[in-house]
């Protein structure tokens, strides 16, 4: 596969989806299925970012609506989480869930000799994501996932920083 | 019982581990967010357990590992990450990490862990 190829990129976002839906299903208990790309989250909502290297490069955006992150971080701890604690815990509940997701997705796809390194995801403003992956040389690169929470839509965007190696694993 | 110390930059991720581990009966005698923190703490408690996570920003849980390894020979490390390929195993087999838990893991997953680096 070519480093640069909109097939790799595919690939990555198919296996991001995919683990994206597992995890909202089997370890928060969701309903959550592939979209058409129009179910996207309303405000308020919450992005997080993450820039990955390797193989193929770039930047992983999730982002979803403060409602669904709110559901997320509440079925995950259940009674332990007081009503205080949830809206300070949103953009660190979310950036851990797209830490999880892109990690197994990693491994997912370095069984296929696809290999990428993470950054530590942090939280962003949604519209600058939004605003880049509305961008003409993006389109194709989102994927939608419609829960009975809300939505929850991930991004992969390319910039200037972002380098493919195709060389020897680093860790 | 343990005394544990749970090093990761996320605060849910932390929560889940302290819930998982305070609920089998183990002491969670520290917290870092950083892998620069977690040297100074694990100095200051001594735990008989480290959960480390991989994926943090500046010292990242590798290095953290290595070098409190590198300080406390006796030290006992359980990687809990959702990196779990096998270059990242292996590297992290080498800077002397017990054990494995990958992201998302199930109860039992981080306590049987706890229990094989105690033995």
């Amino acid at each position: 596969m070519r480093s640069d190829g909109t097939a790799v990129i595919g690939s990555l976002m198919s296996r991001v989806s995919d683990q994206t839906i597992h995890f909202l299903v089997n370890e928060v208990g969701l309903e959550a299925v592939v979209a058409p790309q129009t179910g996207n989250p309303v405000p308020p909502r919450l992005t997080s970012t993450l820039a990955i290297s390797g193989t193929v490069a770039g930047n992983i955006a999730l982002t979803a609506e403060r409602r669904t992150v709110s559901e997320i971080l509440q079925r995950i701890l259940g009674d332990s989480l007081a009503p205080e604690e949830v809206a300070p815990m949103l953009e660190d509940t979310l950036c851990e869930v797209l830490n999880v997701i892109v990690g197994n997705t990693s491994r997912t796809l370095d069984e296929d000799g696809v290999r990428i390194r993470i950054e530590p995801p942090a939280p962003v403003c949604p519209v600058l994501v939004w605003n880049l992956a509305h961008s003409e040389p993006l389109k194709g690169h989102r994927r939608v996932i419609q829960t009975n929470r809300g939505s929850v839509v991930i991004d992969y965007w390319k910039d200037s920083d972002s380098q493919e190696k195709d060389t020897k694993w680093h860790v | 019982m343990a005394r544990v110390m749970i090093v990761d930059d996320t605060t849910l991720a932390r929560r889940i581990m302290r819930n998982t581990l305070v609920s089998a009966g183990h002491e969670v005698v520290a917290e870092a967010n950083s892998g620069e923190t977690a040297l100074d703490a694990y100095s200051t408690h001594k735990p008989d357990v480290v959960t480390m996570d991989v994926t943090m920003s500046g010292i990242d849980g590798i290095e953290a590992s290595r070098r409190i390894l590198a300080a406390h020979s006796d030290a006992r490390v359980i990687m809990v990450t959702s990196l779990a390929r096998e270059a990242i195993v292996q590297e992290s087999l080498r800077s002397g990490v017990a054990a494995f838990v990958i992201k998302p893991f199930k109860p039992h997953q981080l306590l049987s862990a706890v229990d094989r680096v105690l033995v």
